[in-house]
């Protein structure tokens, strides 16, 4: 079986070069994903997936059917990235330049490297003519980078159940270098709201709020590597008389820690640093953002990404342990170090929220993700096709065992 | 009548083609890596190409009034030759969890053929047909049955196209010669004890991996090798199925892949352990098909190794007493000669069908 797989996976690198390199070209900056979630559900079709659309939040989804409906697996990848800042970038972040086996380009390494590698581990399991137990699916979500995973959310929620599938188990094409990751910190965002009849006294509280959490965060972030908290300076809202100010504060969740808890430790903290200022009220919280989507549905979505962690020896991490081995693959287990706060994976959607074993497998480096010149190394595209591939036959393939001596 | 025969393996397919006569076939090729590089839809064609060339030198044109390929399993579903028809093809497709490697690949390439040889009827042979006559003492193994329905667990062989043929042969030169030992010596050799054209004993299992070494596979373990692989080193399913079916046998034993010719002339030291040791497995095999059938009148060597029966019936003969002192080799046409047969059998059965076949394509057996 891995045989055929690898001769077939060889066969496909040009095509998946071409396609890579493409989907780089075409610019998916949140919520503006329209054109590259077409050009995604045209290429699955292409492949011969059974079913390939684009579902109510805009998300290019595709479907290789199995015999039986269980069990199920989901390839996840984003199609958005952030907003490059074309200044910082040695070359254009859209033309998807090839050089010495790097393709560069916004989102090159988060995380379309990954989704193609997905698409097209799809493809190689069709071609390698390898009959599947339970279903694929494979899910080009829109809005991960600036919408906290609505289009994953959507998707788990409505899309899947109205064609009939429940997804047994998730891997993520985000950058793991091709190490089997199972999880990562979480983050929250929030917004200290100072208030207070005289503009004076509000400027007094930011100022001390400010100063005091800043010298928190950098001894937090001198203790701790990555970055523990980012504190933002308070902003004077210029509408109230200058009555009012906001700041904004990105916090590390460890998995000891919920948003909750850091609203509560926050309120505490600030009430003792203001409890001189009597004319002044401060209030934290989560913060809240509306999202318009690019086919134009609404969503109120919080700045919240928790900590999410699979069990490394749940069924998931063994048998995807075991598949790679048996592929001759490389095994390598871990977790994201998110080096930046405001990163993540749709990992704590998938497993906190609706309780599906989730692990991430992709191409990219965790390194470049975010950074000016994103590359990703094409070699690892391919090597990442026949490990998913690998993974997902041994979760949801027939299995092949007794059969495959070389003649018989 | 041309018929064009196919037998196809995961690692390649091979093709003849033979005329009226049931002699050579007049020409004959491989694809090698079929499943790894071919476009499946072409090789038709390219089979085609490689009759058509081959014929222009004998000043000859080549056509097919029949395509005939081998299929490795599905002998529960398809007791005799079948035609390839919309019916037999959702048959097989129900039965692909089974033999997954082989059946969807089979598919696949039926279809090509019916499209690029259109008209041409397409019969299928199954090698494990033979094998739903084993008796059922034979067929079953020694756990509850319940469960062994459950995931279809039953012996069946996986040559039994030649074992047929081995029969058939030396009961049509010698009416009394009718307790056969059948040894296909294939990549994954096989012994059955046929007696009276049925199988009664066969050293292959539930899949082609039981019974006797071969140049890749480990043949009979103990089961238990199978959880200790799992429990001790933590290897999935198929890290232990690459092991016992990828690298045992011949390969496992010597470090290097090698055929059985090879293996029967090498002077290598591990070579000559793995050479006892399959003579030893074949002798005891050998003898469980005596036992089997309470005697043996004859033992027929078969498959593409054929010559090296001579070697292995001298070690037979040297172990085993009042063993026949002659061998038989089967000639190398069995894939046409069970198809006519087949076919014919066919035929008599269903008139209606036999007709509409001989008026389409202007042949009769």
């Amino acid at each position: 079986m891995y045989w055929i797989m690898k001769a077939k996976n060889e066969a496909m690198k040009d095509e998946v070069k071409d396609f890579t390199q493409e989907l780089v070209r075409i610019t998916s900056i949140s919520l503006d994903e329209k054109k590259a979630a077409e050009f995604i559900c045209g290429k699955m079709k292409e492949l011969g997936y059974d079913d390939s659309f684009i579902d109510d939040a805009g998300n290019a989804v595709g479907v290789i059917r199995g015999r039986e409906s269980e069990p199920a697996v989901m390839l996840n990848s984003h199609i958005d990235t952030i907003a490059p800042d074309e200044e910082k970038w040695s070359m254009s972040p859209f033309r998807g330049i090839i050089e010495n086996g790097k393709l560069f380009g916004a989102g090159a390494s988060d995380c379309k490297g990954g989704l193609a590698a997905q698409i097209y581990a799809g493809a190689l399991l069709k071609r390698s003519l390898l009959p599947m137990r339970g279903h694929l699916v494979v899910a080009a979500t829109v809005a991960e980078e600036n919408g906290c995973s609505v289009g994953l959310k959507k998707l788990v929620s409505s899309t899947l159940p109205s064609i009939g599938i429940k997804a047994d188990y998730a891997i993520l094409g985000e950058p793991t270098g091709n190490g089997l990751y199972y999880g990562h910190d979480g983050w929250v965002e929030l917004n200290i709201h100072i208030e207070g009849v005289n503009p004076f006294h509000v400027s007094d509280a930011a100022r001390n709020i400010n100063t005091d959490l800043s010298l928190v965060s950098t001894i937090r972030n001198t203790m701790n590597t990555p970055e523990e908290m980012n504190i933002g300076h308070p902003v004077f809202n210029d509408d109230s008389g200058f009555r009012s100010a906001d700041m904004r504060i990105s916090k590390r969740l460890s998995s000891a820690e919920s948003p909750e808890g850091v609203v509560s430790w926050l309120n505490h903290e600030v009430a003792v640093l203001t409890q001189n200022e009597k004319n002044v009220a401060v209030e934290v919280a989560v913060i809240s953002e509306n999202q318009k989507m690019y086919n134009g549905s609404r969503s109120v979505v919080k700045r919240v990404a928790n900590s999410w962690q699979t069990d490394p020896y749940s069924p998931l991490m063994q048998r995807a342990r075991q598949s790679l081995s048996a592929a001759e693959c490389e095994v390598r287990t871990g977790k994201w170090t998110l080096g930046k706060l405001g990163m993540g994976t749709a990992g704590s959607v998938l497993l906190n929220e609706y309780k599906i074993p989730v692990i991430g497998y992709g191409p990219g480096s965790e390194d470049c993700a975010h950074c000016a010149d994103e590359y990703v190394v094409l070699d690892r595209i391919y090597e990442s096709i026949y490990g998913t591939a690998s993974i997902v036959h041994g979760l949801a393939g027939i299995p092949v065992c007794g059969w495959t001596s070389d003649e018989i | 009548m041309n018929i064009v025969t196919i037998s196809q393996n995961i690692s390649k397919i091979e093709f003849a083609l033979f005329d009226g006569s049931c002699g050579e076939p007049v020409s004959k090729g491989e694809l090698k890596n079929w499943m790894n590089h071919e476009i499946i839809g072409g090789i038709p064609g390219k089979i085609a190409t490689h009759f058509s060339k081959s014929l222009r030198k004998q000043e000859k044109t080549f056509s097919a009034n029949l395509v005939c390929i081998r299929v490795a399993y599905g002998g529960q579903e398809f007791k005799s030759p079948e035609i390839a028809t919309a019916r037999s093809l959702e048959k097989l497709k129900k039965i692909e969890n089974a033999a997954p490697m082989h059946i969807p690949a089979l598919i696949e390439l039926i279809g090509a053929f019916k499209n690029y040889f259109r008209g041409t009827p397409i019969a299928l042979v199954f090698e494990t047909s033979f094998f739903t006559r084993l008796p059922e003492r034979e067929r079953n193994y020694a756990i509850n049955p319940g469960l062994a329905k459950e995931i279809s667990l039953q012996r069946f062989g996986y040559h039994g196209i030649f074992h047929e043929r081995a029969y058939e042969y030396c009961h049509e030169k010698d009416k009394r010669l009718s307790r056969i030992i059948s040894v296909c010596l294939e990549p994954v050799p096989e012994i059955c004890a046929v007696m009276g054209g049925s199988p009664v004993m066969v050293t292959g299992g539930a899949t082609p991996l039981e019974g006797l070494p071969g140049e890749t596979t480990c043949g009979d373990i103990d089961p238990l090798i199978i959880l200790s692989l799992s429990e001790n080193l933590g290897w999935g399913p198929e890290e232990i199925n690459n092991a016992i079916s990828r690298k045992s046998g011949i390969y496992g034993l010597t470090g290097r892949k090698m055929d059985f010719t090879e293996l029967f002339s090498s002077a290598d030291p591990d070579a000559i352990f793995a050479r006892r040791l399959i003579l030893y497995r074949m002798l005891l095999a050998t003898g469980s098909a005596i036992a089997a059938m309470g005697g043996l009148d004859a033992i027929v060597f078969s498959g593409r190794y054929r010559e090296i029966g001579g070697q292995i019936h001298g070690y037979l003969s040297s172990k085993l007493g009042k063993f026949p002192e002659k061998h038989e080799i089967l000639p190398d046409q069995l894939l046409k000669l069970t198809t006519c047969s087949g076919m014919l059998a066919m035929l008599k059965k269903d008139r209606t069908h036999s007709q509409k076949i001989s008026l389409d394509n202007g042949y009769s057996f």
